[in-house]
């Protein structure tokens, strides 16, 4: 720069060039501790996507449960269902007798 | 230090943080200047100092050295500096050929400007030229650049140059001239 250059009436805060370098360097340091972030998310994002996708589907795979139904093997009707019986009148009222009315009936003390 | 050991030291990991070290040491004074007088504020100028080197780093890579270092710095900095502008004005591109009109208010604004009577004269002239103008004139004559390299960095004929600096030069010389008398 020549002696003309004060002619621009610029001026700096104190010791500023000093300062300026001392953060130019330390953005930067911040700068590239950022991008090493970014960049290992970058690499891994995708593994890290599928591993989180992946447990996701073990864990419902294993708590994944069939609807079962347990059918009352006593009763005349689903008896003779499965064993293509006609169902009598006797074991109906037997059956009811058995399991229903008792429940219904309450005994005075 | 040599440019190619400060650029081997560059372009090496392990020693590119010493390398920058060096090379922010030996060109950010100068980039400031460069950019202050572009931006004419000193808070501007050190945002775009900032932006400037954050890019110089990244970028390092990429130099192939078909110019000297400072100019491709220098470079980098005339860009940012023109992506400044244009964010400044809220415009995409900045008119290069047209004159700014928030000069002295930018100017005046700054606290870190020594309104005296010579340089507020020079300023007046200066504000009246195009910002091609003034960005020729000011690299030419303040930063002492060679034309080679102001063709460079501006990315201009260097005929063109010598023609605008040497214009602006006469209109300057004409206006003091006929102040002083």
């Amino acid at each position: 720069m020549n002696q003309h250059y004060n002619k621009l009436g610029f001026k700096i805060p104190q010791n500023y060039f000093k300062e300026s370098k001392d953060q130019i360097i330390n953005s930067l340091n911040t700068n590239e501790k950022n991008s090493t972030i970014k960049n290992i998310l970058s690499i891994y994002k995708y593994p890290i996507a599928a591993l989180f996708i992946g447990s996701l589907i073990l864990y419902n795979f294993l708590n994944f449960k069939t609807e079962s139904y347990e059918y009352d093997q006593n009763s005349p009707i689903i008896y003779s269902i499965i064993s293509e019986e006609d169902i009598s009148e006797e074991d109906l009222l037997e059956y009811f007798t058995n399991n229903l009315a008792i429940n219904e009936i309450k005994i005075p003390k | 230090m040599k440019e190619g050991a400060l650029l081997k030291l560059l372009k090496s990991p392990n020693s590119k943080n010493k390398g920058f070290n060096l090379l922010v040491g030996l060109y950010h004074e100068k980039t400031y200047w460069m950019i202050r007088k572009m931006v004419l504020s000193h808070d501007s100028a050190n945002d775009v100092l900032q932006n400037t080197y954050i890019r110089i780093f990244k970028g390092i890579e990429n130099f192939k050295e078909k110019s000297k270092l400072s100019t491709w710095i220098y470079r980098i900095a005339y860009n940012e500096c023109i992506r400044f502008l244009a964010n400044e004005s809220k415009l995409k591109k900045v008119e290069l050929d047209s004159n700014d009109d928030n000069y002295s208010r930018k100017l005046y604004a700054d606290e870190y400007f020594d309104a005296e009577s010579l340089s507020l004269k020079f300023h007046q002239i200066l504000s009246e030229l195009t910002l091609r103008q003034r960005n020729i004139f000011n690299m030419k004559y303040f930063d002492e650049l060679k034309f080679s390299e102001i063709s460079k960095i501006t990315d201009m004929n260097i005929n063109t140059i010598k023609s605008i600096y040497y214009s602006v030069e006469k209109i300057i010389k004409k206006e003091i001239d006929e102040s002083t008398l």
